[in-house]
């Protein structure tokens, strides 16, 4: 009886009974409109994007506010698909957001597990060390100087290899692992296992979706990276996405494409090429979201692994 | 479910093994080695070897060329003392930046942060499983924004040829008279306020909501029998169980008070808000790279020190203060 | 954990064949979308490239008539040795890739190691890698006057190569050498050379000076009944001319919609609405009063003038209110889409006919290449003059790298020189003699491209205005192949300024702008502060006089120090 009324978020538990008639409270009405609003106010402006990226330029400036378009071209994304830089771009973010991620993920992780460890020697000094990086560093030149000695300048590892750890997600994820009941590793010490088979086959699975939120984290940023590229890669073949679609976006917008021989384009609109290219990069990724979602919305029944 | 005593735990343990430290060591070999190790290499070779850098604060920085070692530039920049420091302090704009930094911050603080958790309790309360995905996908998509998009969106919604002020002035077509939102020294921090919400809000909630989907079903099944209503089962439970994700949160934002988002302001401002919304970040981007004069790393380098010791102290701070109220802090 | 990394796989994959699907074919698309009629015809062809060059030395251009059947005119290089040259270029997607390129580097026995910036990371790579002694073998980049204190640092510190005083053996690049006033004055330290400016090649008549004027509708004009022949114009009319073309709405924009001036970003920036209408435009910047004494003109109560009357420009809704955020050149962007009457700018005529009129007339905003304009505006206050500011007689500066061997230096030299012979300029803008262009018998070229039944040449390369080929010199641009009417539409503006008497040229202090000491290259001429200051004041009702007084105080001290140091070294 008491089971039938469970309405909270965690569906895999609401046994919602069919012979009972489910009252629908004022709290979901106002709670639906709420959301549903700021769901609109958000919606809006990425109608707004494609919009522009498809309609001319002179119809976008002189009605910015629009909700259907009178005229749709295709020269923007038509500008942005010609570069030669495109392609390889788009699949050297692939590999950095693959490689880089698992990259990031196994260290932080690692490191993470390590600072649970109350008793172990040199923990806070450690910890000190690290936290310490958060807010210091030797500035652009002395970094450039280094990446060079390391032979990382031009080399596309300069991407993956400096990210390293995230001192803010690495202490998130280890204060969500300290917070899983000792029961669990103690148990398993007496089975035999080692720490590494603790982390890897008991306490990583607890907390999945902790992991899934700084792997989708972690896969952002890689993805959306373009400053150290832009510093330190020399060959535009090995740039990621972003920093093509910048030099894409440049090249339309910069008097630099004044051609010298007569060469007569038909006319690329600076606006419509950012939002173009905007499409290219951000869809993807929103694309993804939904199939990464279920690892943050599936509640995880402690109960089941202590019994 | 675990409301362990871990100091006690702690303690315990400390007083069962007090074996000496070498075994404790030996203990955790495997620990050390293939857990701590291989973050710690990555961040002493990339963030503690350019360390020396920070010396510049103090120098004229001055390249050199054909040099070898990764040092060089220290010995040929000459000392400068306190110089940097002490033109920072006469400089007005700066302690006005200082000044805007700390109340964008705190206004951040108060009604930016709580609204990812608010709006994370609100997602995990809705009914509509397929409908509650759905908005929550939405809510993540402006974080794939980046603010120079976001702020030309401003721009064109508030400015003097938006669609705000058209439909403001078929209501009352006095207040458009001298329509002035964007350079208004009034209207610009609630903007950055707002503009922040919109875009990070729903981003937020993505740690929040994971942590939610971490608690244990069976407590809400408890409360439900215990007659509790939906309301009190958010404040005596959901909220209890994320509240150390909360502070977690809070002491790494005010750690993080003096850094106030370069993106969002530089791309939002201009001169006549300089007074609200210059910030130290902004301001030393303007002193590198929009001043007419040479570019001076051992003054940026100045700058940016006095706003990450400020961080920093800000962050042990509130992390010694999460301690004495009994939370764990991050250190 | 792998199966979100197989779904990110998967997705971009998508994504990627998609793309593979589009059909990249840049050629096509430059070619076949010639409908404009050009009048670049042969008759123009002779007439363009700079005036005394002309006459070229026949001898030594027809001396070797290439074979017309090769496809590849193999040019028999005089280097025995391949060398790489590597070198920081705009655009390096799309450089380097023509057969005249192939030339090029054949000719030279080269090959090119690109480093790609754009505009927006240029000045930012160039300081990192000079810094941490990372540079290309030729660092060329956006050098402007105020960033000389930076480059001699550089430069005294050993970062490049010296540019021999003796030229002799390059005699295109001496005779560069002797044009240019400001490598000199701003690339030279203790009289050794360290960069090789770029230089504009400005017609005479421009004294040297940049070109932020207005370019305006000249088919609103006519509409509104205010149209003036030779485009010469008051303050008094301009505004007349907003408040009609406002009210009347030539352009169809819908009530309410139409602006009246926009602006480029930099232009808001830089403050140009006041100083072309400052009354002693003579004396912007530091200059010596009657007793020789430094002064900064812009830290004065009568610069307030210019102040206030910029001032009432912005009050009074004559210029687009959204100027003052305008970080992404949305001014430019609502010039193009018609929405405003006139647009402050980088007003040259290769900008004007390649970003302007080509976007108006194509995009179908306005009929006629005769719809827009350039335009002069007398200035508001003083003595009712055209103000230009002078600026560096450069583009760009490039220099050797310290790294670079003497074989690498003397055939960086050699190419130079040859882009800056009359072969090397048509070179630039036509391409490989025999193949792009034959040279007739008395001097002149005669190009050798197909044409479009309009009339106007079919080029074969797609290159870009700046290129590996800029650091020598800069062509005088346009050129003969490219659409003409921009230049046109110049002549009378020209034409003004070498008759009139009525155009200033704003001068550029030498002297000060070389100067390298402590408190100059701590403040400069004030330059943010003073942007700062003026874009408050435009966009309030304060007093512009009292504000501008006021900020003048505020800054006493700093400008105290700056003045004695320049009256103590450079009076």
């Amino acid at each position: 009886m008491a089971k039938n009324k469970v309405k909270y978020g965690q569906e895999e538990n609401v046994v919602a009974g069919a012979h009972m008639v489910r009252h629908v409270h004022t709290f979901d009405v106002i709670l639906f409109i709420l959301l549903t609003l700021f769901a609109l106010v958000i919606v809006y402006p990425f109608y707004n994007t494609i919009l522009v990226s498809i309609v001319p330029q002179a119809d976008y400036t002189r009605q910015p506010f629009m909700l259907i378009p009178k005229r749709v071209t295709w020269e923007n994304y038509k500008f942005v698909f010609e570069s030669p830089l495109l392609l390889r771009s788009m699949l050297n973010s692939v590999v950095l957001a693959v490689v880089g991620t698992i990259y990031n993920m196994v260290l932080t992780v690692l490191l993470a597990y390590t600072f649970t460890k109350r008793d172990l020697p040199g923990r806070n000094i450690f910890r000190f060390i690290l936290v310490f990086t958060m807010y210091f560093g030797g500035g652009l030149v002395p970094t450039y100087l280094l990446y060079k000695a390391l032979g990382l300048v031009g080399n596309w590892w300069v991407l993956v290899l400096p990210t390293g750890v995230s001192i803010t997600y690495m202490l998130i994820i280890s204060s969500n692992m300290s917070e899983l009941p000792a029961e669990i590793e103690e148990s398993a010490k007496m089975d035999g296992a080692n720490d590494i088979q603790i982390l890897f086959k008991i306490v990583l699975p607890l907390i999945k979706p902790i992991l899934a939120t700084f792997t989708i984290y972690y896969a952002v940023e890689r993805w959306n990276e373009w400053y150290s590229a832009m510093l330190y890669l020399k060959d535009n073949k090995l740039w990621p996405l972003q920093m093509a679609l910048r030099q894409i976006i440049s090249s339309a917008t910069s008097i630099s494409t004044v051609a010298m021989t007569g060469e007569t384009r038909p006319p690329i609109y600076g606006e419509g090429i950012k939002m173009a290219c905007i499409v290219v990069t951000v869809f993807p990724l929103m694309a993804l979201y939904p199939f990464l979602q279920r690892y943050f919305l599936t509640g995880l029944t402690l109960g089941a692994v202590k019994g | 479910m675990g409301n362990f005593d871990l100091e006690a735990i702690q303690k315990a343990q400390k007083a069962k093994n007090r074996k000496s430290i070498i075994k404790r060591i030996w203990r955790y070999k495997w620990i050390y080695l293939f857990m701590l190790l291989p973050g710690l290499a990555v961040i002493i070779i990339f963030r503690y070897l350019p360390l020396p850098g920070i010396a510049l604060a103090w120098k004229k920085f001055t390249p050199t060329f054909g040099a070898k070692g990764l040092y060089s530039y220290l010995a040929s920049s000459k000392p400068v003392g306190w110089k940097h420091f002490e033109s920072l302090w006469r400089e007005k704009a700066f302690w006005n930046a200082t000044k805007n930094t700390f109340m964008i911050s705190i206004l951040k603080l108060v009604f930016g942060f709580p609204f990812p958790v608010i709006l994370a309790i609100l997602i995990n309360e809705m009914t509509m499983k397929r409908y509650k995905k759905v908005m929550q996908t939405i809510y993540t998509f402006p974080h794939f924004l980046s603010w120079v998009v976001v702020a030309g969106m401003v721009l064109n919604l508030f400015g003097d040829t938006g669609v705000v002020k058209s439909v403001v002035s078929k209501f009352n077509p006095d207040a458009v008279a001298n329509w002035n939102f964007l350079y208004n020294s009034r209207s610009f921090r609630p903007l950055l306020i707002i503009s922040d919400i919109w875009k990070e809000g729903g981003w937020g909630t993505i740690l929040y909501l994971a942590a939610i989907a971490g608690v244990d079903p069976s407590l809400h099944e408890a409360a439900i029998v215990d007659g509790a209503n939906r309301f009190q089962r958010i404040v005596h439970i959901t909220l209890p169980e994320i509240t150390s994700l909360i502070i977690i949160m809070l002491i790494l934002q005010i750690g993080n008070m003096m850094n106030a988002n370069f993106d969002q302001i530089f791309n939002l401002y201009s001169a006549p808000v300089f007074d609200v919304g210059d910030v130290i970040d902004t301001y030393i981007y303007r002193i590198t790279f929009q001043s007419s004069t040479a570019m001076d790393y051992g003054f940026s380098t100045a700058v940016g020190l006095f706003k990450n010791v400020i961080n920093f102290v800000l962050l042990i701070g509130a992390n010694q203060i999460a301690k004495l109220f009994g939370h764990d802090g991050i250190m | 954990m792998k199966k979100v990394l197989a779904l990110v796989l998967a997705i971009v994959m998508v994504l990627g064949l998609a793309a593979c699907q589009q059909p990249a074919t840049p050629d096509s698309s430059t070619t076949a979308a010639t409908e404009k009629p050009t009048e670049a015809t042969e008759k123009d062809t002779e007439a363009a490239p700079a005036e005394d060059t002309t006459a070229a030395p026949a001898e030594d251009t027809t001396a070797e008539p290439a074979d017309e059947s090769t496809d590849e005119p193999a040019a028999e290089s005089a280097y025995d040795t391949k060398i790489t040259i590597s070198m920081d270029v705009l655009d390096a997607e799309k450089t380097n890739i023509s057969a005249k390129d192939e030339f090029f580097r054949n000719k030279f026995n080269i090959d090119w190691d690109l480093y790609p910036v754009t505009w927006g990371d240029w000045l930012e790579k160039i300081r990192a890698w000079v810094n941490a002694d990372d540079m290309p073998d030729i660092v060329w980049w956006d050098m402007k006057a105020s960033n000389t204190a930076e480059f001699k640092q550089w430069a005294a510190a050993g970062a490049f190569r010296e540019i021999p005083e003796d030229l002799s053996k390059w005699p295109n690049l001496q005779r560069l050498r002797d044009e240019l006033v400001s490598d000199d004055a701003l690339l030279s330290v203790d009289g050794k050379l360290y960069g090789w400016p770029s230089s504009r090649q400005n017609p005479p008549e421009l004294k040297n000076c940049y070109y932020p004027m207005f370019a305006y509708r000249r088919d609103w004009a006519k509409a509104v009944g205010m149209y003036k022949e030779g485009d010469v114009y008051t303050w008094d009319e301009v505004k007349a001319m907003i408040d009609a073309v406002k009210e009347q709405d030539p352009g169809g924009n819908g009530a309410g919609n139409t602006i009246g001036i926009t602006m480029e970003t930099w232009a808001w920036e830089q403050y140009q609405l006041v100083t072309i209408n400052s009354p002693n435009p003579d004396r912007l910047g530091y200059h010596k009063n009657a007793d020789g004494d430094y002064y900064l003109y812009e830290m004065t109560d009568e610069f307030a003038d210019a102040i206030e009357f910029a001032q009432g420009l912005y009050q009074g809704g004559y210029v687009w209110k959204d100027t003052i955020s305008d970080k992404n050149g949305d001014g430019f962007q609502k010039f193009l889409a018609g929405q405003s009457f006139m647009f402050l700018g980088n007003d040259s005529p290769a900008w004007f006919n390649g970003d302007v009129l080509n976007k108006m007339v194509r995009g179908g905003i306005v009929a006629d290449d005769e719809a827009v304009a350039p335009m002069i505006v007398l200035s508001a206050t003083g003595d009712h003059n055209f103000y230009l500011i002078q600026s560096e007689d450069y583009w760009t500066v490039a220099s050797i790298s310290h790294n670079v061997d003497d074989e690498k230096f003397e055939r960086i030299l050699d190419m130079w020189d040859w882009l800056a012979s009359e072969e090397g300029r048509i070179f630039l803008v036509a391409g490989v003699e025999g193949k792009d262009y034959e040279v007739n018998a008395d001097g002149t070229y005669n190009i050798l491209w197909e044409k479009d039944d309009t009339g106007a040449y079919i080029s074969p390369y797609q290159d870009y205005a700046f290129n590996i080929y800029t650091p020598a010199t800069l062509t005088a641009s346009p050129n003969e192949t490219s659409v003409e009417y921009g230049y046109k539409l110049f002549e009378p503006i020209y034409d003004y300024m070498e008759n009139s008497g009525n155009f200033v040229a704003q001068e550029m202090p030498w002297e000060v702008m070389a100067w390298n000491g402590p408190e100059y290259s701590e403040y400069g001429y004030f330059y943010s502060d003073i942007s700062t200051k003026i874009s408050e004041i435009l966009a309030s009702d304060v007093d512009a006089h009292e504000a501008w007084h006021a900020f003048i105080e505020e800054n006493s001290d700093k400008l105290q120090a700056v003045l004695d140091e320049l009256n103590a070294n450079l009076k």
